[in-house]
């Protein structure tokens, strides 16, 4: 029975995610609009993953504590501008916690900090692409790479990037969408424009690993292995 | 002040807003998107005189701007041409179509602007616990926490100030490093209380079967009907649209910007569909002038 409903959910929004693909035939010029109906469905899936599983009252509290720390992680920094250990909050709970936790802190702490500052267009793509952060981090773990110092370091550097890519794209759409279609040249003014605060961004998460890192990551995983959370 | 709209039930309000942006987006007519503008611009002077817009007013204005001029820049095609700049074509069909795109956006943005004055956030974890329960769970939790937290990290910077510890002053890197001590120190604060909360909630019995919920929102008559009304707008809309009416067609050749009978079919329903909190509005007036 519950492994029926989550099928069946699973195949509906995958049928919906296919009538989004058969509708870009349809609407040529509408790609913003269906890159938001994409966003959505993907989000969705995910949540729908996340429900079909029991979790324990403490893992459902450590996820939240660790999601507010992120979003609430901005204050202190407020006076330092393009400084925030949101990022890298999401990053090491994805590290320590596995992929599917560091998705779902990534994606609370996007919608949560929202409902406070304002809801928005952003909104989706500032969950996928925090969520992606916790995701990739997850998945990375076991690999050589991550183990060292180095890697993560550099992980959170391609991060600062990527994540202002990903927060342009919907602003990009929104341009492109007025437009002719996708030009090279507009695409790259486009993408400098946003250049100096990604790579703020990238350096501020460089320092953090480099500083906090490893603490950080000693604090959650003796924090995970004292109590057995998300083994 | 509360407005009537925002006392409907959650599920009108979502249906209404989901439903606007959809008519946004699908119908590109200058005219159906002009007087969109006007009626969503209403919405906003209704539901709190225009406060919230003033405080978009200059990304809105920058937003529309710049794709009125940026279509122009990047694009050369159509027919009609109003200027040349050097080698440059400017031509109306560049124009007509960026400003279409460009007001479709904004009024998007503009209805995000009313929706979180009538949906504030615990209407939206109402939808959101009849779906995805777990996930509400979880948002709610997240929620209750951040201004629990903030509390924690103001204790962290007085006692940290005592100590002559402080992230407003001092060297930058210095800074830093004390702002995300704070942060660590409320990290490992709050996991320990947190396993405190868990366990309280298991011993009250969390998870031990479905759990019920306080429904503070009651589905009323009035509801019902509201929905009947959206949705049959909406559909009569997208009929319409899906044979092509209350849509210019830009490229490769404009059309004239005349509406046809079944043009003005479909923009009254679009118009009764957008002013439907306005019209709330106004029943709610009347009635009150008629009482006194």
């Amino acid at each position: 029975m519950r492994f029926n409903r989550k099928a069946v959910k699973t195949i509906v929004l995958l049928l919906l995610a296919l009538g989004f693909l058969l509708l870009t035939i349809w609407f040529e010029n509408a790609y913003m609009w269906l890159s938001f109906g994409f966003v959505i469905l993907s989000i969705l899936l995910f949540l729908v993953r996340f429900e079909s599983r029991k979790v324990e009252p403490r893992e459902l509290v450590l996820l939240a504590v660790l999601a507010a720390i992120a979003a609430v992680g901005r204050i202190p920094f407020a006076s330092i501008p393009s400084v925030q250990p949101t990022t890298f909050v999401i990053m090491m709970s994805g590290y320590v916690f596995g992929a599917e936790s560091g998705f779902v802190i990534g994606a609370v702490a996007a919608l949560a900090s929202n409902m406070i500052m304002g809801q928005g267009p952003w909104t989706p793509w500032q969950m996928t692409a925090w969520g992606l952060v916790g995701l990739t981090a997850g998945l990375l773990r076991r690999t050589w790479f991550m183990n060292l110092k180095w890697g993560r370091i550099l992980f959170g550097a391609v991060w600062g990037f990527l994540f202002g890519w990903i927060m342009n794209i919907w602003g990009f759409l929104a341009v492109i969408q007025s437009g002719s279609g996708v030009s090279l040249k507009a695409f790259l003014l486009y993408f400098a424009g946003s250049a100096m605060f990604d790579t703020f961004h990238s350096v501020s998460n460089v320092i953090l690993l480099l500083v906090f890192g490893d603490v950080w990551l000693k604090i959650l995983t003796r924090f995970k292995r004292k109590y057995g959370l998300l083994e | 002040m509360e407005n009537r709209f925002a006392r409907f039930h959650p599920l009108v309000s979502f249906l209404f807003y989901a439903g606007s942006v959809s008519l946004l987006i699908l119908m590109l007519h200058p005219i159906f998107l002009g007087t969109a503008l006007v009626i969503i611009v209403l919405i906003n002077f209704f539901h709190d005189r225009l406060s919230g817009l003033r405080r978009w007013k200059f990304f809105l204005i920058t937003t529309f701007i710049l794709m009125i001029i940026l279509n122009p820049l990047f694009n050369e095609r159509g027919r009609h041409l109003l200027f040349e700049v050097g080698t440059h074509r400017v031509t109306l069909e560049a124009v007509v179509y960026g400003g279409m795109n460009a007001m479709s956006i904004i009024g998007v943005i503009a209805l995000f602007v009313s929706y979180n004055v009538v949906m504030p956030p615990n209407k939206l974890l109402f939808l959101f616990a009849k779906i995805l329960p777990q996930f509400a769970v979880l948002l709610m939790l997240t929620l209750r926490f951040i201004p629990l937290m903030r509390r924690r990290l103001e204790e962290i910077s007085v006692v940290q100030r005592s100590k002559g510890i402080s992230v407003s002053h001092g060297k930058w890197n210095r800074r830093v490093r004390t702002g995300m001590l704070y942060v660590q120190t409320l990290l490992t604060y709050s996991l320990e209380e947190a396993i405190q909360t868990a366990d309280s909630m298991k011993a009250r019995g969390y998870g031990m079967g479905t759990r019920s919920s306080y429904e503070y929102f009651k589905f009323r008559n009035a509801d019902v009907l509201a929905i009947i009304y959206l949705v049959i707008l909406l559909s009569l809309i997208i009929y319409c649209r899906s044979f092509g009416y209350g849509f210019l067609t830009v490229y490769p050749v404009m059309e004239a910007w005349k509406l046809s009978h079944l043009d003005m079919g479909a923009l009254t329903c679009y118009l009764m569909f957008l002013c439907f909190p306005l019209f709330v509005e106004a029943g709610g007036w009347y009635r009150w002038r008629l009482s006194n």
